[in-house]
């Protein structure tokens, strides 16, 4: 499946770098090991090679190297959070949306018209921001295909911006811990073509308060 | 024993007396070793109704409350009453003294009153939970903790702060008996790193409890007083919480693992008979882990609201402490080459611990990069990745290491077969359990939740399953460790031709440790001094015993 977002296109070519990469060093580790115990069981005579004490070139290399590779993992994770957080500030023209959490539903008040309870409809392929902020305890605005989420404080409004490039119906969860009902906390995020968008604001704009898919 | 012995009664009095007023550091050990088993098990059961709960995506075993309240309970106790104390309190505290020679702790006393303060912690963290307990998480994250919750919060928040105070108490002992009471010729370069890693976890206990005891207190002061330091509706902020917790709680998971590291330093070099690979690497290793890892609290915080400077400062410091990390690692195979490998049930706990070690640190990296973390957060890929740390990493070498001085300490020998048996269900169950949860994870599972959605059922089943398992292996050194109790003291003073200085008195030490004052003349792990082989009694009593 196509990631349906650009972000998560970005998390998906990062995720599964750092998966192979991560699967190779694993790999090499416990390969080393079991090779490492077999050669040298005590049943097996290894002559009398003596064991080294230390070996300054290797540990220096080995350092090195754990450095190096680290440090690239940290510049590839560190750039694609600074698009995320670039989207956040510099989106043009975004469609506003108010957020509220509370325990346990996530309110939606879109910024001229409709409002609507624990489903977000948006069109797709324009950038959506919400301003997001909790009536009560700490939520997180967590939607898993998105590779999205973001803490929702009380007292002080977050900001999130994505767009969707793919229709479809997206489960909406909230990931930070807040009592009772918290894995009730569910919700989905429709997104929809332009036209069909259009269209469910105009049947919103005729009957206010009702859900409609 | 004498004519004028006390009658039966009396003595089983004065036994008690003797071991509730003991000095001892050996003794002070066992009554550590009793108490935390204690807490490991109630903590475990928690858990247990936990899985079973997850078998399904309905919430349809307990109630979304006693959920709530059980994942509360396994974590508060298996941290603050298992994890963090297990290794420094049992392992070292016996060993400390006799690794460096000395008769006893620089602070007798204070290492009595340390388990005291401990038990008394703990029985005020068990009164809150049969009250009924409380359901924050772990983490007591405001203001939920200080105005939402109904549980136990403050009575809860007491019996942890105790538990602190006893772990600086611990500490401090350490520190002061590791400057103070070397024995003649064991100069810093010359102590086992096991000592090394529990210096380390001392400055830590030393540096970052006081930290964890004043947010706790803040807490409590807040949800009894209604002061405003965290809760923003009374003009405080709930970041500042996040910052103050995770200051302590990250250098906590270094209080957690730096002990057990110590553990396969000595398993590894006895079972390959020869000296570490890297001696100054590995100890200097620790030491740089207990310092950097007083900077990267803020890596629980990406997707808090933090500015995103501080989160960039903190994904980069992140990943530099996992550097030392992964030097003992390459460290620790390197002390296999040509070695004369013996895989004894330590053994298999020590390599266990390795290849576990390697996968929760390699994981640690997905956590650390920012853009991954925004959606890995707060996910099951965080369980997955700590438990592979704070059970495949520290439960594993607490065990192997309880295996590998347990002749020491008993002066018996277990059953080697069963040894085995049960690391191997462990080391499986254990795969079982957890690596289901990295893929629950990484398909946005979150974590602390009572009902699921369906597509992550199958994978959920799995983890139970391996739970099984896990369980069973668990229960086995309970069996096989106790019936060793029954055997005569035949383990011999050194059983494993090891070369620490606890290898060179009795079986169990005497209470003043040495009969003569030892002192040391080579470095650490001079295994070129020592038989190539271990002796071969220890298969042969396995042999001979039925289990």
């Amino acid at each position: 499946m196509t990631p349906p977002t650009p972000t998560a296109a970005r998390f998906e070519l990062l995720f599964w770098s750092l998966t192979a990469i991560c699967s190779f060093v694993t790999l090499v580790v416990l390969i080393a090991m079991v090779g490492l115990v077999l050669r040298f069981h005590h049943a097996r005579d290894r002559g009398d090679a003596e064991p080294i004490r230390h070996h300054n070139r290797y540990e220096v290399a080995w350092t090195v190297v754990t450095f190096a590779v680290f440090a690239g993992m940290f510049v590839f994770g560190a750039l694609a959070f600074r698009e995320l957080d670039a989207d956040t500030r510099e989106t043009e023209s975004p469609l506003e949306v108010s957020v509220t959490a509370k325990r346990w539903m996530w309110k939606f008040d879109h910024a001229d018209g409709p409002r609507e309870i624990d489903a977000l409809h948006v069109p797709a392929g324009r950038p959506i921001r919400l301003s997001m902020i909790s009536e009560d305890v700490i939520h997180s605005f967590f939607v898993p295909k998105f590779r999205l989420k973001h803490d929702v404080l009380p007292g002080r409004a977050s900001t999130l911006v994505f767009r969707v490039d793919t229709p479809g119906n997206y489960q909406l969860l909230c990931a930070e811990y807040c009592g009772l009902d918290h894995s009730r906390m569910r919700g989905r995020v429709v997104v929809m073509t332009p036209d069909d968008y259009t269209a469910w604001r105009s049947r919103r704009s005729s009957q206010p308060e009702g859900d409609t898919p | 024993m004498t004519a004028t012995d006390p009658p039966p009664t009396l003595r089983t009095a004065s036994v008690v007396k003797a071991w509730l007023t003991t000095t001892d550091h050996k003794r002070i050990a066992l009554l550590y070793l009793v108490t935390i088993l204690g807490f490991f098990v109630l903590a475990s059961l928690a858990i247990a109704v936990v899985r079973v709960e997850l078998l399904t995506p309905e919430g349809d075993v307990v109630s979304a409350e006693t959920y709530n309240r059980l994942f509360t309970l396994h974590g508060i106790v298996m941290v603050w009453f298992f994890l963090i104390p297990a290794i420094p309190t049992v392992l070292g505290n016996y060993l400390l003294p006799l690794m460096l020679g000395a008769r006893e702790l620089a602070f007798p006393r204070l290492n009595l009153a340390s388990w005291y303060v401990f038990v008394a912690g703990g029985l005020v963290a068990l009164t809150a939970m049969i009250r009924g307990g409380l359901d924050t998480g772990w983490t007591f994250y405001a203001p939920y903790s200080t105005r939402f919750s109904e549980g136990h919060v403050v009575l809860t928040v007491i019996g942890i702060f105790l538990a602190g105070v006893s772990s600086i108490f611990t500490g401090l002992n350490f520190i002061v008996t590791t400057h103070q009471l070397r024995a003649p010729g064991l100069s810093w370069f010359r102590l086992p790193l096991f000592v090394w890693a529990n210096y380390a976890t001392s400055v830590i206990f030393v540096l970052a409890t006081p930290v964890l005891g004043m947010t706790l207190l803040l807490v409590a002061i807040e949800r009894l007083l209604s002061i405003g330091i965290f809760d923003p509706d009374r003009g405080g902020d709930p970041l500042l919480f996040q910052h103050f917790f995770w200051f302590y709680s990250h250098p906590a998971v270094y209080i957690m693992i730096l002990p057990g590291m110590g553990v396969v330093s000595e398993v590894i070099t006895c079972f390959s008979r020869r000296v570490i690979f890297g001696y100054r690497y590995v100890a200097y290793s620790s030491l740089a882990i207990a310092v950097v890892g007083f900077f990267v609290w803020g890596h629980h915080m990406f997707v808090s609201g933090q500015s995103a400077l501080g989160s960039l400062l903190f994904s980069v410091l992140s990943f530099m402490v996992a550097v030392p990390s992964a030097i003992k690692v390459f460290s620790w195979l390197a002390t296999l080459y040509r070695g004369r490998i013996h895989l004894y049930t330590p053994m298999l706990y020590a390599l266990g611990v390795v290849a576990l070690f390697t996968i929760g640190g390699l994981t640690g990296l997905f956590l650390a990069t920012l853009a991954v973390d925004v959606h890995l957060h707060d996910t099951y890929f965080v369980i997955a990745h700590f438990h592979y740390i704070m059970v495949g990493g520290m439960v594993m070498a607490f065990l192997g290491g309880l295996h590998f001085w347990w002749p020491k300490i008993t002066g018996r020998m277990y059953s080697e077969r069963s040894g085995k048996v049960a690391a191997i269900a462990i080391f499986v169950g254990f795969n079982l359990t957890f690596f289901p949860q990295f893929m629950l994870g990484v398909d946005g599972m979150p974590r602390r939740y009572h009902s699921y959605p369906d597509s992550y059922t199958a994978l959920n089943v799995v983890s139970s399953c391996g739970a099984v398992l896990l369980a069973v292996g668990y229960l086995l050194p309970l069996v096989y460790l106790l019936a060793s109790l029954r055997r005569p003291r035949d383990a011999g003073d050194n059983p494993w031709a090891a070369t620490g200085l606890e290898w060179r008195t009795s079986s169990p030490p005497p209470p003043d440790n040495f009969e003569v004052q030892p002192t040391v003349e080579s470095p650490a792990y001079d295994y070129a001094s020592m038989p190539v082989r271990i002796p071969d009694w220890i298969p042969e009593q396995a042999a001979r015993d039925p289990a």
